[in-house]
């Protein structure tokens, strides 16, 4: 069975990282190389790989300015920090948009929520007859459905304008 | 880190960062994209106090995984070989001893390619390597082991042709 491990194998790859063949511990390494396979693998890929990467800085293009690096980075850093904060105003936004258009359809479920509270009123004695009850059935009612729709567009309105101040 | 501190951290690990994306993902406008924004979320990220090893390790953990996600989503594990080819200069291999350690590497998969970088370029260690990819700490070495061969047998390969040609 081929051998998979060498006890110097993290000695060998040192020597090829830092260069050292040629020398004395490099010398001794090729040498105990000739005699392990492992060692041997080691230092063939080893090598390739350094001459790939030497390959690698010559074709190297110019980096960019670390000082646009650290400037995008802030930039970025500030956005993130804009969405985690607008966040909450999101998600109360979208709850008060599904409200709003569920709000007739939930008004439709009030008969028969009331049917299926019968039982539970008698059983509790609670008063359900207001679930059965039109509404808004007068002008003070009208007056305040139409108040609490506007709010809530007024809310609506103020928070998308503040959110996309902020961003 | 402030800005002075990151410029030095920047120069000093930017080049050793783009020849790591460079050869691994074999594709330029790539390595330089995933450079940038490799140097962004380092930023970003609330790091505790580290010294610069540690935090080249961190930084190359979050390349990493940038290119694997990039992999991912385009789902092709083979990109063209850059046809790009930098101006000769002086120290720089011949134009054909460059196309071939481009190929005999780009014929491992983007894993084998990361785990080989890592271990004999960057010197990193079993747990960082581990770390770094998202591999579990025992299956690096086989994972390594089976790359290194794999390697190993294509330079072989490789150097075998070239004789074969020579005669």
């Amino acid at each position: 069975m081929n051998r998979v491990i060498c006890e110097r194998e993290d000695q060998t790859a040192a020597v090829i990282r830092s260069g050292t063949i040629g020398d004395d511990i490099g010398d001794h390494t090729a040498a105990h190389a000739q005699r392990c396979p492992v060692c041997a693998e080691i230092l063939l890929v080893g090598e390739f790989l350094h001459a790939n990467a030497a390959l690698a800085h010559h074709e190297r293009t110019t980096l960019p300015d670390p000082a646009i690096l650290w400037q995008k980075a802030r930039r970025q850093a500030t956005q993130q920090a804009v969405r985690r904060a607008v966040r909450p105003i999101r998600f109360m936004k979208i709850i008060a948009c599904v409200a709003f258009a569920c709000a007739p359809w939930l008004r439709s479920l009030l008969p028969m929520a009331r049917e299926l509270a019968v039982p539970w009123s008698k059983a509790f004695d609670l008063n359900l007859a207001f679930l059965s009850k039109p509404w808004p059935a007068t002008a003070g009612q009208l007056t305040f459905l139409v108040g609490l729709s506007g709010t809530t567009i007024l809310l609506l309105a103020l928070s998308s304008w503040y959110m996309l101040r902020q961003e | 880190m402030d800005e002075a501190s990151f410029r030095l951290f920047y120069e000093h690990s930017a080049p050793r960062l783009f020849a790591y994306l460079l050869r691994v993902s074999s594709d330029r406008a790539l390595a330089e994209d995933l450079l940038q924004e490799s140097y962004c979320r380092f930023l970003s990220s609330k790091l505790p106090e580290m010294n610069e090893p540690a935090q080249q390790s961190y930084l190359f953990r979050i390349a990493t995984n940038l290119l694997r996600d990039r992999w991912r989503r385009h789902k092709s594990n083979e990109s063209p070989i850059p046809e790009n080819f930098p101006e000769p200069s002086s120290g720089t291999p011949p134009l054909d001893r460059q196309l071939e350690l481009r190929q005999a590497f780009h014929q491992l998969k983007l894993r084998e390619r990361q785990l080989l970088w890592l271990a004999y370029v960057e010197g990193s260690n079993h747990k960082e390597i581990a770390e770094a990819t998202g591999l579990r700490h025992g299956s690096v070495r086989l994972l390594l082991f089976r790359a290194r061969r794999k390697l190993a047998n294509l330079i072989r390969a490789g150097t075998s042709s070239e004789t074969e040609r020579s005669k």
